[in-house]
């Protein structure tokens, strides 16, 4: 019986054609997606950056990301290869891997000598050979060394801060760097506050004028950043200070008073509850005291 | 000192309601136990699913829990206030009614903090008000006037019963259990009635009842400041304090009559519960109305004056009958009026309907209680704006019911359970006509 | 597989709770970094890590950020020394954008109808035109709610901010009803997100809440002891809320930094029911030159949180009947 059923839909043609069909409708849409995911890498982008510090040391930042409309993610642990281009050759400098943050940091020591170059320009790269699923990609920026110092003066009570700026020549001697755009900043908890903004001129210098008013810190010491911003030529560049020209602020804290909201509760309101507590509580015990007499009387007459 | 012959057989009148109950004694205990037990029940699913099961929302985070925390309380001090008073003023007519007025100021004060812990989220820390106690807080000020009342109440109650429980020790015919008779032996602290076991017990009942009167108005005052130092308009009013010591006292009248009827119906004693008392009762009753509706007016006139932004706005929600409007008019116009219409006009005057009348308060003042809390609480000073209509008004969910009647359940169910323990009425008062008025601490002669 | 991921999970926590963090510098253990070191070796510290692939390398200790833990129990009540923060808020440029509200739930691992930042929308009078009106907790000064705890659970810090120890909470809800400002909001019912075992509860973080307690916003205390802005803050599209430290006299919104006093004085802000005498550490600017109309504020809402605002929509429509 059973045989005969299984017998009638093997060999019934119409069962293989739907068989047919479900095969065709299943497999196909199926397989071009798998096709679309691994066939198609997704772009990935970067961006390099390069930032002189206070110390001297250099920094290139390749942040890795890719973009999908308005959502950049980063792209993580992805090796990336810096160099820097001479006049006639490249010189590599290190693979670095990036962080959670898709950014790669190489940190070039002010003692660590870049190959000799006219000006002191250098092309830096950074490059990332990408894998099966993401798109090789690479960065450039040219960058001429900038030397950036500042003076604090102080003149009748006016605070200024006066900055020189100065570039290599092709004789590799020193030359002011006129018409900088330089930046004057205090440092913050969260964030830098502006002081000012001014270009330099044909000397390299420039002065920014400080506010009396500014905050500081318990003694009035104040870090203030002089900065050079994404100049097409020069990067970013900075240069900090710690001076005492701010307005000392007492961090002391003052013990919280005795107060509705604080810990301790004004002195009238504990006296007012003791008082009005022990009153009432005073009463309490005299009638019982009072009951104690009646249980003693009737002790007795016992 | 002998009691005298006229009244001599005045506790053996009392003593078989203290003897074995019949079936429908019982009945009505297993139809108050089924109550509390449905409370437990919504308890259990308030503890299990947390506060999400009551209509309590962010805006309005108290309801009904803690207006029936000011309503009991409110009977408690009441019935301590007018039973000292009566004390202290030794009215005679007033005697009968002594053991009821302590019964509820009692009774209602064990049952009112059990609302206020049902407010609370989190009851396993409730150790807490004691070691991070903060003086500087009202709840704080409330829980030292609970405790501090709870325990007065209760010596004061066990004060006024020692005379009772030496009457039915030295009763050989009683019918109770062994155990009973040795409870009341040991009750009765060896009390033969003495001239010098008299003259103490007096003097421990007098400071008792001059101590409980100002604890039970300072007591009701912290209530009211737990909602008046709130910075809420509608609550944020010195009128405060007196307004809600008077709303107790009124609400503590009006069930006193409800339950003298009672009495009257159950234990047939229209011998000792008079229509005089009814009559005096009810004069207290208008002469209270009238400082009720006096106190009202002049809260509302001083709000609706200066029209406020956001009092005027919880003005209108009272005065609008999609909100508050009608449970505004209904409360009010019992609360304020209705005893000086049906007691105050002659022709109207019955036991009936003072009863009636008396009733009618007891639930205005609750809806008062609640016109207190929620409406306030819906209305802060930057309106709500929310999405979900049970966040912007309140309505009581099916776990709070259940637990107000389990409430009112435990109410009644204690005062049957305290009527079999001693007499309903204080026998030994009674019987004792001998001295007219005492003085306060007096001095030997 | 899961089981994998649960350990390096429950090992990179150990790892935050040490102390350290690796900041933006990421060791691989070869390239440019060796030929760096020598010097390296000679002005700073070494400190020894582990890296991502789970090797131990040494770092010098200047190219490491330090993270500082949030402060716990008893050290959670003193603020951070030194510090008075303020919150700025720019009427003009909220346009309800709801960024600050889903960053903050989702730093604070709230659920969808927990807001500790609301937004309201104000119609002061008839002729006044509406604008939207962000409302954090304001941290008063002399904080009514702080008044009323019976137990001490919320308390009052040196740095001006007003938190929650939701151990202590006995939930009364007083200090809900005592704000004026109906910042306050109870946990009423058990959440998932509450029994996150592995995070350690800081009063500094709120996380994780506690079923029956009260929760609000806390100004991020702890992303304050890291330089970081609160998520509020560093989520607004618009930049219409600044953070600051008065006494440093600035605030910022992350893009643009500026004095605290001379803004105040400049835009004439104010502090919302100032008369209440509950000295808010929230300043508003007024809505002068709005951005945009308040419209744009409703079209991303969804039907049901425009729900909300029926109370002045409709009050707008019949002025505006009226009016014609």
């Amino acid at each position: 019986m059973k045989i005969q059923i299984i017998n009638k839909y093997l060999f019934n043609k119409v069962y293989y054609k739907i068989l047919f069909i479900l095969f065709v409708i299943y497999s196909v849409p199926a397989r071009s997606e798998d096709n679309s995911k691994i066939n198609k890498p997704i772009k990935s982008r970067m961006y390099l950056t390069y930032d002189k510090l206070t110390d001297g040391t250099k920094v290139l930042t390749a942040k890795l990301f890719t973009k999908d409309g308005k959502i950049f993610t980063p792209i993580v642990n992805a090796p990336v290869c810096f160099s820097v281009e001479n006049d006639t050759s490249t010189l590599e400098l290190g693979i670095i891997s990036t962080d959670k943050e898709g950014l790669a940091l190489l940190y070039l020591s002010k003692h660590y000598q870049l190959p000799g170059n006219l000006g002191r320009a250098y092309i830096f790269h950074a490059e990332y050979s990408g894998n099966d699923e993401y798109i090789p990609v690479d960065g450039q920026v040219e960058i001429k060394d900038l030397l950036l110092d500042f003076k604090l003066a102080e003149k009748d009570s006016e605070k200024t801060i006066e900055i020189t700026v100065n570039e290599y020549s092709s004789e590799d001697t020193l030359v002011p760097a006129y018409d900088v755009e330089i930046y004057g900043y205090v440092k913050r908890l969260y964030s830098l506050l502006e002081i000012g903004v001014e270009y330099s001129d044909d000397l390299g210098m420039t002065s920014i004028e400080f506010p009396g008013d500014l905050p500081g810190d318990s003694i009035g010491n104040l870090t203030v950043i002089i900065k050079v911003e994404d100049s097409d030529i020069y990067g970013n560049v900075e240069k900090i200070k710690d001076i005492n020209w701010g307005i000392p602020v007492s961090y002391k804290e003052t013990k919280t008073p005795r107060a509705l909201w604080a810990d301790e509760a004004p002195l009238w309101m504990i006296i007012a509850v003791i008082v009005i507590l022990a009153g009432a509580w005073f009463n309490f015990f005299l009638a019982i005291f009072k009951l104690y007499k009646v249980r003693k009387l009737g002790k007795i007459r016992k | 000192m002998k009691p005298d012959n006229k009244n001599k057989n005045l506790i053996n009148e009392f003593t078989p309601f203290l003897e074995r109950p019949d079936k429908v004694w019982f009945l009505k205990i297993s139809v108050l136990f089924l109550f509390i037990a449905i409370g437990f029940y919504a308890f259990y699913v308030q503890v299990k699913k947390g506060h999400i099961v009551t209509g309590m929302r962010d805006h309005v985070v108290w309801g009904i829990y803690i207006i029936n925390f000011i309503f009991f309380l409110g009977l408690s001090y009441a019935g301590a206030l007018i039973s000292c008073i009566f004390h202290l003023a030794r009215i005679q007519w007033g005697k009968p009614l002594m053991r009821m007025l302590e019964m509820t100021a009692t009774i209602s004060l064990v049952i009112a903090p059990v609302y206020i812990l049902l407010c609370i989220g989190r009851v396993d820390r409730l150790h807490h008000l004691l070691i991070y106690a903060r003086i500087q807080s009202p709840i704080t000020w409330d829980v030292i006037a609970i405790v501090t009342d709870l325990f007065f109440c209760f010596v004061f109650l066990y004060f006024t019963h020692i005379r009772d429980f030496a009457r039915l020790r030295d009763l050989p015919e009683i019918k109770v259990s062994r155990w009973r008779k040795r409870l009341y032996r040991f009750l009765a602290l060896g009390y033969r009635n003495t001239p010098e076991q008299a003259k103490y017990l007096n003097q421990a009942l007098d400071i008792m009842a001059a101590i409980i009167i100002p604890t039970s108005i300072i007591a009701y005052s912290l209530l009211a400041w737990l909602f008046g130092m709130n910075l809420r308009p509608g609550w944020h009013s010195s009128i405060f304090a007196p307004y809600f010591v008077l709303t107790a006292v009124y609400s503590g009248i009006a069930l006193l009559i409800v339950i003298m009827w009672i009495y009257r119906k159950v234990y047939n004693l229209e011998k000792y519960i008079t229509i005089e008392h009814f009559y005096y009762l009810g004069f207290v009753l208008i002469i209270l109305d009238l400082f009720y509706g006096y106190f009202t007016f002049s809260e509302y006139i001083t709000e609706w004056y200066n029209s406020q932004k956001t009092p005027t706005l919880l003005l209108y929600k009272f005065f609008n009958f999609s909100e508050y409007g009608g449970l505004f008019i209904f409360s009010n116009f019992i609360a304020a009026f209705l005893p000086l219409i049906i007691i105050g006009i002659p022709w109207f005057r019955s036991v009936k309907s003072i009863t009636i009348t008396s009733a009618l308060v007891i639930v205005a003042l609750w809806i008062k209680r609640y016109l207190i809390i929620v409406p306030t609480l819906e209305t802060p000073y930057i309106p709500i704006q929310d999405n979900r209509a049970e966040w912007v008004h309140y309505s009581a969910t099916w776990v709070e019911w259940a637990l107000t009647l389990a409430g009112i359940a435990t109410f009644i169910l204690f005062f049957i359970f305290s009527s079999k323990i001693a007499p309903i009425i204080p026998v030994s008062a009674m019987e004792d006509k001998t001295k007219k008025i005492k003085i306060f601490y007096h001095k030997k002669n | 597989m899961a089981k994998k991921r649960k350990k390096s999970k429950s090992s990179r926590r150990k790892f935050i709770r040490t102390g350290i963090t690796l900041g933006a510098l990421t060791v691989t253990g070869s390239g440019i970094v060796s030929s760096l070191a020598k010097e390296e070796e000679q002005d700073s510290e070494k400190i020894k890590l582990l890296n991502q692939d789970g090797k131990l390398v040494e770092v010098a200790s200047s190219k490491i950020k330090l993270y500082h833990k949030p402060a716990v129990s008893k050290k959670a009540r003193k603020g951070i020394s030194g510090r008075k923060f303020v919150m700025v808020i720019d009427l003009s440029k909220c346009g309800n954008a709801r960024k600050c509200i889903d960053s903050c739930q989702k730093g604070h691992n709230l659920a969808t109808d927990q807001e500790w930042i609301r937004v309201h929308l104000m119609k002061d009078n008839q002729q006044s035109d509406p604008y939207w009106f962000p409302k954090p907790c304001y941290h008063c000064d002399n904080p009514p709610c702080v008044k009323v705890c019976p137990v001490g659970a919320t308390f009052k810090r040196s740095d001006n901010c007003v938190l929650i120890d939701v151990n202590r909470c006995i939930g009364c809800k007083f200090c809900i009803s005592a704000c004026p400002y109906s910042v306050r909001i109870f946990n009423w019912k058990d959440r998932y997100s509450y029994r996150e075992k592995d995070t350690d509860y800081s009063p500094e973080t709120s996380v994780p809440g506690q079923v029956g307690t009260v929760g609000k916003c806390d100004f991020c205390p702890d992303k304050s002891r890291n330089g970081e802005l609160p998520y509020c803050i560093s989520s607004c599209p618009m930049g219409a809320l600044y953070f600051g430290d008065i006494n440093e006299d600035t605030i910022t919104n992350g893009d643009e930094t500026l004095r605290f006093k001379k803004t105040i004085e400049e835009r004439a802000g104010y502090r919302y029911l100032e008369e209440l005498g509950t000295e808010p550490n929230v300043y508003y600017l007024p809505p002068v030159d709005r951005m945009y109309p308040f419209e744009r504020g409703l079209k991303d809402l969804t039907e049901e949180q425009k729900a909300r605002y029926n109370n002045v929509i409709s009050k707008l429509q019949s002025d505006n009947e009226t009016g014609q």
